[in-house]
């Protein structure tokens, strides 16, 4: 109280009292110069009005008089900015002529005795030696002096920046809500993706149309409670379950695929990334992606099935991307060539490395007429691995070309053909073995027939004998014909011949024996034919033509002093005295025996013809020369 | 046979060794007129001839002897000057080319064909 005393009295020599600088200034102002004259002389509602603006903490200006004279406050002082503090005792009108368009009409009204507002108005102000945007509620009030007459008008200017700025915010944030809702709507709705809302458990609490679309499930069976197990195939359950918990550990799940089950129990693809929205729901964006899957199938087993083919076809492959140089190989590239499967980096040079050195030219002189003429390249040459071994391959392939007609490009396959090739020698040798066979077969065919004819008496004879020969001669192509499976030994030549011959009462008085021994080829034909001839005699003149005699054919292994083997053989017949005719007839097996057999085979032959039969030695060696 | 005239005294050298065939070939040209040599069946026996032997004039050769092949023979007869005949069942292929020149008779031969061959 005693404070409120002491202003008072203050008061009265300085005034308007207070330490603000409005206070400071208003009194410090020469108010002669103004239409308002001496403070002094100022209407007790005027100071009344001033005091009180003067002490409020609200900005507030007081227009005084006709002239609208400006006396205002330290709160009103930053809306004035640069035209402080000149504005003081300045006439309304000269300090705000910018906006007295607007002001000039309210303060007419006022003057009337009305009241005016004008609320929101954007104005900058000097804060802290800044220009600082911000919103004012101005409202305007008549001021009255002692007569009751409207002498002036208080404008009080209620700052609202802080609440246009906050619901400005609240604005822009439920504008950004909206936009993102729709965004997210947009995206919920997207015919292509689904996206399904899910509890941590794996209930499906919502999904949008694309997902029902996808799994064939209705929204019914969602909202009658679905669970990520009626969607999924059992031996898929692990993935989900994998997910679930990467879902619990770290709020999202890395982009996976797996399997889905639909309503009707088709299987479809998917494509799922998860993210855990908050404490218990999940939200999965699901792309259905079975034909990506299936052409990716596709593409595998065609991969698989060509893979196999080569594999199985023991066909290499290469593909040469003759830009950059680098070079593909098959496995079974590497194979043939020689090389460990993935040794060495493939590349034309290691592909040359291995190409038989006298091959080389001709097969790149190849290459290049069908790079350069355009036509598919097809070659066969030889291949000289590291140990010498040689291998034939054949390859075959094509040059792929750009828009300027340079190379750019080739793939081919390459295949081993060395069994080809092998056979196809063999088969060339065994041609003409056989041409040879044939050949010497007709000559020797002929020579029996001059040889019978001249023999025989008769056409009778002739046909008979030739017709026997012949048959000996078939039967020895035949055994010759089997001789790479069945080596022809003595014993199977002997047996062959008396088989042919006797009859079995005749064969009793035979007797065979001796060690397994095989006969060189070239020694079967003659031999044979001269075993056919003494036991055609021994049957039809010897012992065998009747009973009482036999016939022994033995044969054994010697070696002469060089170690060199020989096949002596013994053919004895005894027990019979010989029919004259025999000594007639025998003379072709003995011209075979005594002849051919030493001639052709370096044989040494001793024929008897005795009383009782035929005694024979034949000693043959059994490894000379080379057979063909 | 019209082949008389051309072998008549002339010596052909028959290397053969199947005997049956060597007597066919033999007793042809010795029908024909002509003096045979041999035959022998060995490519041994056939260098032996040629060296001891009296000139010849001709030969006949098998091309597979027991596993050997003629040709040594024929580059040796060539070096004389014989003319020379494979009888052979094969055909040309299983020659080498540098024998390619010399003709061939085909088996079963005949003297005729032996004839022109080798002075026709």
């Amino acid at each position: 109280m005693e404070d409120f005393a002491n202003e008072g009295a203050r008061g009265a020599s300085r005034w308007p009292p207070g330490d603000g600088e409005a206070a400071r200034l208003l009194r410090e102002f020469d108010w002669n110069t103004s239409s308002l004259g001496k403070c002094a002389h100022w209407p007790q509602s005027l100071r009344t009005t001033i005091d009180l603006v003067m002490g409020s903490p609200v900005a507030m200006v007081v227009l005084w008089g006709p002239d609208l004279i400006q006396i205002y406050n330290d709160a009103y002082r930053p809306l004035l900015a640069e035209r402080h503090p000149k504005a003081l005792g300045q006439r309304a009108c000269d300090c705000w002529p910018e906006s007295w368009g607007v002001s000039g009409p309210i303060y007419e009204r006022v003057w009337k005795g009305g009241v005016g507002a004008l609320r929101g108005q954007r104005c900058g102000v000097h804060r802290d030696g800044r220009l600082e945007e911000a919103w004012f509620d101005f409202i305007y009030s008549p001021l009255r002096d002692e007569a009751g007459d409207v002498a002036g008008v208080l404008v009080t200017a209620i700052e609202t920046t802080d609440h246009i700025r906050s619901s400005e915010k609240g604005e822009r944030a439920l504008a950004e809500l909206a936009r993102s809702e729709r965004h997210l709507r947009a995206l919920v709705e997207m015919k292509t993706v689904g996206v399904i809302f899910f509890d941590l458990d794996g209930r499906l609490l919502e999904t949008n149309d694309a997902f029902l679309k996808m799994s064939g499930f209705t929204r019914a069976d969602v909202e009658a409670g679905l669970n990520w197990r009626c969607l999924t195939p059992q031996e898929w359950y692990s993935t989900s379950e994998k997910a679930l918990a990467e879902l619990k550990q770290k709020g999202l799940t890395a982009p996976y695929e797996k399997q889905y089950v639909r309503r009707d129990g088709t299987r479809w693809w998917a494509l799922l990334a998860a993210k855990r929205l908050d404490e218990d729901i999940c939200a999965e964006f699901v792309i259905d992606v079975t034909e990506r899957r299936s052409a990716e199938q596709a593409m595998r087993d065609i991969a698989e099935r060509l893979s196999l083919a080569t594999e199985i076809g023991a066909i290499a492959t290469w593909d040469w991307d003759m830009r950059s140089g680098l070079v593909t190989w098959s496995d079974e590239h590497f194979r043939i060539q020689g090389y460990a499967v993935g040794s060495i980096e493939p590349s034309y040079a290691a592909w040359a490395a291995r190409v038989h050195p006298e091959d080389l030219p001709e097969t790149e002189a190849v290459l290049q007429r069908a790079r350069d003429s355009r036509r598919p390249y097809s070659y066969e040459f030889r291949m000289r691995l590291p140990d010498g071994a040689i291998r034939w391959c054949t390859a075959r392939g094509r040059f792929f070309y750009d828009d300027d007609g340079q190379p750019i490009r080739m793939i081919g396959v390459m295949q081993d053909v060395t069994d080809k090739r092998e056979w196809i020698e063999r088969q060339k040798v065994m041609i003409g073995e056989l041409q040879h066979r044939t050949r010497n077969l007709l000559a020797i065919v002929r020579s029996i027939a001059n040889q019978t004819s001249r023999a025989a008496s008769s056409l009778e004879e002739f046909r008979e004998t030739f017709s026997r020969r012949l048959s000996a001669l078939s039967r020895v192509q035949g055994l010759l014909s089997r001789s790479e499976e069945e080596p022809i030994t003595i014993g199977r030549l002997v047996h062959t011949e008396i088989e042919a011959l006797t009859d079995p009462a005749a064969a009793r008085s035979i007797e065979v024996g001796g060690p397994d021994v095989i006969l060189r080829k070239s020694a079967v034909q003659t031999l044979s034919l001269a075993l056919h001839e003494l036991a055609t005699n021994a049957l039809k003149y010897g012992p065998l033509a009747g009973d009482r005699g036999t016939l022994s054919i033995r044969w054994r292994v010697v070696r002469t002093q060089e170690g060199e083997p020989r096949l002596v053989l013994e053919w004895r017949e005894e027990g019979a005295p010989v029919r004259p005719e025999a000594r007639e007839f025998a003379g072709y097996g003995r011209e075979l025996i005594e002849q051919a057999l030493p001639y052709s085979l370096g044989a040494r032959t001793r024929y008897e013809l005795q009383p009782d039969g035929v005694r024979c030695l034949i000693d043959l060696p059994l490894s000379q020369g080379r057979d063909t | 046979m019209n082949s008389g005239a051309a072998l008549c005294g002339r010596r052909i050298l028959i290397v053969e060794d199947e005997y049956l065939i060597a007597c066919e070939i033999a007793d042809a040209l010795v029908e024909a007129g002509a003096f045979v040599v041999g035959p022998v069946a060995r490519i041994d026996d056939a260098l032996k001839l040629l060296e001891t032997g009296s000139p010849l004039d001709g030969a006949v050769l098998d091309i597979h002897l027991q596993g050997d092949t003629s040709f040594p023979l024929a580059d040796a007869l060539a070096a004389q000057g014989v003319p020379v005949v494979f009888a052979t069942g094969y055909g040309s292929e299983g020659i080498p080319e540098r024998y390619r020149e010399i003709r061939r008779c085909e088996k079963p031969v005949d003297a005729a064909t032996v004839m022109r061959v080798l002075f026709g």
